[in-house]
């Protein structure tokens, strides 16, 4: 069922190319816009100077030694390791221990403002996303559930902020006394990794439960005021389907890792590629190909948050809203035909009774 | 030069200095024996040269893990090596500058910001001489002495500080008087503070021994409270045993020529070092020992000794091959080595103790993920390999001038990376530094690049002038006037004398201070002998002084020449308008040349001549000399073309200046394409993060 979840998920994801332009453009958009302060500090620093050639076709030091200690604001995040991969790892490590809070206010402004879009978007992908939706119109539906979208986005939040103030100090404690004497890297390697992974598996987690509350609302077209017990109804639903929830949420962090994977590569061999073609990076063609490198891993995040979506949406659907069928023969190629035959009746129902309503099985 | 490094499996083979010659080894031999009595016997110092050898310690010592206590005995054989006689002895006991946080050690580290570890009741640190007994010889009687052992604070009178204690002797100690004291001490090991110190069983001990201070020619003790500096010591023989658990490895200054087991599951380790100014060791039970040899065209061979973290496996041949770069380079430029043998160690991560220097062993230290671009252990090897030259054998007083050994042999490390290792690229660790990243793209700048405001020049050149004793530097100053600020004026004075020049200065000062306690003076002396030139006003402005360094393009005008406008003044006085025809520009400009204007600045307080390089549309250039003394000057010219560039410094001699951005001015400049690749990245860069932080939506 978990790959029946995948597949048709993906397909459904697929579908909403669209609305993944329109997340990609809104991003886009923002980051283009705060881009263009940090271009200009960038050439007001660098003005007439020889610097500036030498930044063109490589990077300066020196130069860099003086913007940093005078840059304010926006323009002082820029720091030339934000290049490729080292963005991705800048971003997940500030993330994972909280470092971001701290972070520059425009920022944060930015990301909150894109939340909301991500959250307002959220109602109507999962609209989309069901097999058997109901009446109406994708943005009338990210309208209609945006309430309970934003209500469960707040608790994700507030899970997050939970995680990042309460739960890791008291880890970081709880691990202090172990570390103290730890003179082998391997093992404070080890600790480090506990201590990311918990709480990365902690976030998961927060965002399984809060992701199946979306589900369920959605799907369930629960009512603004009992969204608030949707949570509760999402962890019953993970305790009992651990596997394949997670299993789910594993594959697409897998495949997370293995997109980020392959933009770590190019950003390695990136200076081989302009050799290769015979371009400078400072040449705008050199810049144009390592900007759509990034464009298409954001592109790529982007697709894999609605396929993550999708595919929960499709798996939470085929538990408890269609009928049963065996589960066990999910690598059956037969039984995967008899169950796709099932979908589609399913759907051919579901579509005409209005899906929304449906009682569960 | 042709360099074999074998495989490490070689069989031990004593090394031996090609300098040797048997009779100049007989005739110092006779001279050692005159006049320092109660040498220890062994003697493999090289046979060319060797230290006066006024302080030479035989030590009996034990370490209890359980306890983190060493008890020791030792004997110092002491020679007044001055026209004065010495009525009292004075010595370090460093261990007290961890003994509460009202030392002088750790006060000042508040004061200094830096970081002061919390440290539990079992971690703080002490050393406490049980006995002390003055022998009888030389028509002295012995004395017991404990009872009249007082601490003294010379440097700040602080009442809670232990490091240095002082004993009277009477009679005092004659001129060339070699007096023998005897004394039993513990020393409490701490959770490491300072590069010494423990944590689980790794053991690395420094200054760990009653050691005794410097009595100068002047007949006055040079023998400073431990407050922020490193240290000074007088050359000498040492002969210790260590005895610690019987599998543990052990790691010291010199050679070992012992292992014996012992009954109680112990085992002592005998090691022998002549012509070294401290001791240093270490001990742990899982290092791994590897050696291996060096060898180099003109270069007396050194067995080289890694004793290696299990993690760091990898790293060996690293390791070896940034000390064996050294000590070829560095032998090569300077003078040998004459010792056979040096001791890496690579102490593990967090100890405490990594990047540090003592005679014959120094630390390294790297990280279990390092790959090559990330310079470890690279770095740290060649800066402390580089160190038994500068420290090592040109033993200057580090409490006084530390910049003499930190700063050349910073400004030295730069050239064998510079030769060896010029690959340099930034890197990043992330997730606490386990996972390092790094950035093909990116060259990394070294603190002999460049005085930028980044690393804190500006507010740090301001605050104290690098002729201050080390000492008394204004607090957080003591590291930029050490390494960055000395290593940039050596590095200004490479570009005006150049590197071969540089480098006979350097072999000069090795050769005539090798086994001996130099100063700035000695130092400049030898510059200005070498180079053949005064260079008062160099030193004047750049160690003495405390002002910045800063020169810049501050405007460049260029406009074509066209028939002046106004008035003319007639023979008679007479004012009339010129009119609509103007007046030609004089004979020889064409009309429709172009008259430009450079105006440069100089914004810092110091001035230093400077080149001024001026390059027009037609590919001419013109190189102006300026003394750099007026605060701002201008240059006219009428040239055929525009200006196109211009350069204060264009061969960036004066490195010590703050800002370099501010040196050239292009008239095509570059920033809008450069700002749009930069940019372009950033916004990758926020765009993943608006990503990331959705994940939360
Ligand atoms: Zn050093």
């Amino acid at each position: 069922m978990k790959t029946h979840a995948l597949r048709d998920g993906f397909g459904r994801a697929i579908r909403s190319k669209r609305y993944l332009l329109l997340i990609f453009l809104a991003n886009f958009a923002i980051a283009a816009a705060m881009s263009y302060g940090v271009a200009r500090s960038i050439e007001g620093s660098l003005g007439s100077s020889a610097s500036a050639e030498t930044m063109v076709d490589g990077f300066d030091p020196m130069w860099f030694d003086g913007y940093e200690t005078e840059a304010a604001g926006l323009a002082a995040t820029f720091d030339p390791r934000i290049t490729g991969v080292g963005a991705v790892f800048d971003a997940l490590e500030g993330f994972l221990s909280g470092k971001v809070f701290t972070g520059e206010s425009a920022i944060l402004g930015a990301a909150l403002l894109y939340i909301l879009f991500w959250s307002f978007l959220t109602g109507g992908l999962l609209w989309r996303f069901q097999m058997l939706r109901g009446e109406g119109s994708f943005f009338g539906n990210c309208g209609r559930y945006f309430p309970g979208m934003f209500v469960l986005g707040l608790i994700g939040g507030f899970g997050y902020f939970a995680t990042f103030y309460w739960g890791l100090p008291e880890l970081r404690s709880l691990l202090e006394e172990p570390m103290r004497d730890v003179v082998d890297e391997r093992q404070y390697a080890l600790y480090t990794l506990a201590e990311f992974g918990a709480v990365l598996v902690a976030f998961a987690l927060i965002d399984l439960i809060v992701t199946y509350s979306k589900i369920i609302t959605v799907v369930r077209d629960v009512r603004l005021l009992l969204v608030l017990f949707t949570p509760f109804r999402a962890l019953w639903f993970l305790v009992c389907h651990p596997l394949r929830t997670l299993g789910l949420t594993l594959f697409l962090a897998w495949a997370l890792a293995i997109l980020t994977g392959a933009y770590g590569v190019f950003g390695h061999f990136y200076p081989d590629v302009l050799e290769l073609v015979g371009l400078t990076s400072g040449s705008y063609g050199g810049i144009a190909i390592l900007f759509g490198a990034g464009q298409l891993y954001i592109l790529g995040r982007i697709f894999l948050k609605m396929f993550y979506l999708s595919s929960h949406t499709t798996l939470y659907e085929a538990i408890r809203v269609l009928p049963p069928f065996e589960p066990e023969d999910d690598e059956n190629r037969a039984a995967t035909a008899r169950e796709e035959d099932r979908l589609a009746t399913a759907a051919g129902v579901g579509g005409a009774s209005g899906g929304a309503t449906m009682t569960p099985v | 030069m042709a360099k074999r490094l074998p495989n490490d499996a070689t069989p031990a083979r004593r090394s031996r200095n090609p300098l040797f010659s048997a009779p100049l080894a007989m005739a110092l031999l006779v001279v050692a024996t005159v006049t320092a009595a109660a040498q220890p016997a062994s003697d493999d110092s090289p046979r060319s040269e060797r230290s006066p050898r006024i302080a030479n310690y035989v030590m009996n010592v034990f370490l209890d893990p359980a306890t983190r206590e060493i008890e020791g005995e030792q004997t110092l054989t002491w020679r007044n090596a001055t026209d004065h006689p010495a009525d009292e002895l004075r010595f370090h006991l460093y261990y007290n500058a961890w003994l509460n946080d009202r030392s002088s050690f750790l006060r000042h580290a508040r004061n200094a910001s830096l970081p002061t570890p919390d440290h539990g009741d079992e971690d703080w640190g002490a050393c406490i001489v049980k006995s002390m007994r003055l022998e009888p010889g030389d028509g002295r009687e012995g004395a017991e002495v404990t009872d009249l052992v007082e601490p003294i604070s010379p440097n700040d009178g602080n009442p809670h500080d232990r490091t240095v204690i002082r004993v009277p002797v009477d009679p005092p100690v004659a001129p060339g008087e070699t007096l023998t004291i005897r004394m039993t001490w513990t020393s409490k090991v701490p959770r490491t503070f300072r590069r010494t110190g423990v944590r689980g069983e790794t053991y690395f001990l420094a200054q760990w021994f009653p050691k005794i201070g410097v009595f100068e020619a002047d007949g006055t003790w040079n023998c400073h409270q431990f407050i922020q500096t490193e240290f000074f010591a007088d050359f000498g023989n040492y002969d210790v045993r260590m005895t610690v658990p019987h599998a543990w490895v052990v790691g010291a200054t010199g050679e070992r020529i012992e292992r014996r087991k012992n009954d109680d599951g112990t085992a002592t380790h005998h090691f022998i070092q002549n012509d070294v100014h401290d001791f240093a060791w270490t001990t742990a039970p899982d290092y791994i020992a590897h050696e291996r040899d060096f060898e180099a065209e003109g270069l007396p061979p050194v067995r080289m000794r890694l004793l290696l973290r299990p993690e760091h496996r990898a790293k060996k041949d690293r390791y070896f091959e940034a000390t064996a770069t050294t000590l070829e380079m560095y032998g090569q430029w300077f003078g040998a080595y004459p010792y056979g043998h040096v001791t890496i160690v690579d102490p593990p991560f967090r100890l405490g103790a990594g990047g540090m220097e003592y005679p014959t062993l120094f630390t390294g230290g790297t990280r279990w993920i390092s790959p090559p671009g990330t310079f470890s252990p690279e770095g740290v090897t060649i800066h402390e390999t580089g160190h038994q030259w500068w420290y090592g054998l040109v033993a200057n007083n580090e409490f006084e001038h530390a910049w003499l050994d930190e700063g050349i042999n910073t400004y030295c490390d730069r050239r064998v990376r510079d030769v060896r290792y010029p690959e340099r690229r930034m890197t990043r660790r992330y997730f606490n530094g386990v996972v390092p990243f790094v950035f093909r793209e990116l060259p990394m700048a070294l603190r002999t690049d460049g005085a930028d405001r980044y690393r804190g020049f500006e507010s740090v050149l301001k605050t104290d002038s690098m002729a201050h004793e080390s000492w008394r530097l204004a607090p957080g100053s003591y590291g930029r006037l050490s390494y960055d600020k000395p290593a940039l004026m050596l590095r200004t004075l490479e570009n005006l004398l150049g590197w071969e020049t540089m480098q006979r200065i350097l072999r000069t000062y090795f050769e005539r201070y090798r086994f001996g306690h130099p100063t700035p003076d000695d130092f400049f002396a030898v510059v200005e002998e070498v180079a053949a030139r005064d260079l008062d006003w160099f030193f004047e402005a750049t160690y003495y002084g405390s002002g910045l360094f800063d020169f810049a393009v501050e405007s460049v005008e260029s406009q074509r020449i066209t028939k002046a406008r106004g008035d003319r003044i007639g023979e008679d006085g007479s004012i009339t308008p010129i009119g609509d025809d103007g007046i030609p520009p004089p004979e020889g400009i064409e009309s429709g040349a172009f008259e430009s204007h450079v105006v440069v600045r100089r914004f810092g307080d110091t001035p230093f001549p400077v080149e001024v390089r001026v390059t027009f549309a037609d590919g001419e250039s013109v190189t102006e000399t300026w003394d750099g003394v007026e605060r701002w000057k201008r240059y006219d010219y009428v040239r055929s073309t525009k200006v196109d560039r211009v350069e204060v410094d264009p061969e960036r001699i004066l490195v010590l200046d703050v800002d370099s951005v501010n040196n050239t001015w292009v008239r095509d400049s570059k920033a809008r394409r450069a700002s749009v690749k930069w940019s372009a990245r950033w916004m990758v860069w926020l765009q993943n993060m608006l990503e990331q932080l959705a994940s939360v939506s």
